[in-house]
């Protein structure tokens, strides 16, 4: 197990905070079979690499020389995971607006764009995190979402409404 | 609109029987989000026009009598499904 990011930990803590306040924490998540996703690749080209994946997702998979289908298998499921957090009614969210990044230490980021941006408000979702994971012919991901934390404000106890009054 | 009914079965082998015209596609899974993009480019060359996915929503997808009314209707799919 790696050793969790700032970030990552800063997420963990804002959800941790939401679940002991009884906030809905949204998931998602998404298994997709590898050779399935190699036999598109070749069948469809890059119309179809193009119609998923934005400029800098390609320019970092070009970088991806071994192990190249799992890695595009692994961002296919993190897209869907994010799309099942979005759970989005009839609207569409694209492949093309969830971009799955690397991060500095290998963690993949989500930067959500357009339609995946616009799902995600309509679902008042302000921070998310996803992983991603490969095992055989099989990549799998998880995408764990929560809504803004309100600012913490004064608290008011019973005691103290019976003295103002 | 036999175009699509083949390639959905072409994805869905364990298929028998019909595929109705309500049938929800969507629910019943004969077009999973691998094959979403696949079925785009299908209905592109079957109508012989592009499908810009900001002008459409999952509902015209739904069904085989929607997918006709929104894509094919009047197009060079019927005439070729009735040739």
């Amino acid at each position: 197990m790696s050793a969790a990011t700032t970030t990552e930990r800063s997420l963990l803590t804002a959800l941790l905070a939401e679940l002991a306040a009884g906030a809905p924490v949204a998931v998602g998540v998404d298994l997709t079979h590898i050779p399935s996703v190699g036999e598109r690749l070749a069948r469809l080209g890059p119309r179809w690499l193009g119609d998923q994946f934005s400029v800098r997702e390609l320019r970092e998979l070009d970088g991806v020389r071994n192990g190249g289908h799992a890695t595009l298998a692994g961002r296919l499921a993190a897209k869907e995971a994010f799309i099942k957090l979005l759970t989005p009614q009839d609207d569409f969210v694209l492949h093309r607006d969830i971009e799955i990044l690397r991060a500095s230490g290998g963690a993949p980021v989500v930067h959500a764009h357009r339609s995946a941006l616009a799902a995600a408000g309509r679902r008042a979702l302000t921070s998310w995190s996803v992983s991603i994971t490969h095992q055989g012919d099989w990549a799998a991901a998880v995408a764990v979402g929560a809504p803004a934390l309100p600012a913490p404000g004064p608290v008011h106890t019973h005691h103290t409404q019976e003295k103002r009054s | 609109m036999k175009q699509v009914v083949d390639w959905l079965y072409s994805k869905n082998p364990e298929l028998t029987g019909e595929i109705g015209t309500e049938l929800d596609l969507i629910e019943g899974r004969l077009v999973d989000s691998l094959d979403f993009l696949e079925f785009i480019y299908l209905l592109e060359e079957v109508s012989g026009s592009p499908i810009d996915l900001g002008t459409v929503s999952v509902d015209d997808f739904r069904t085989l009598a929607r997918i006709e009314e929104r894509f094919l209707s009047g197009g060079p799919a019927l005439q070729d499904v009735s040739a």
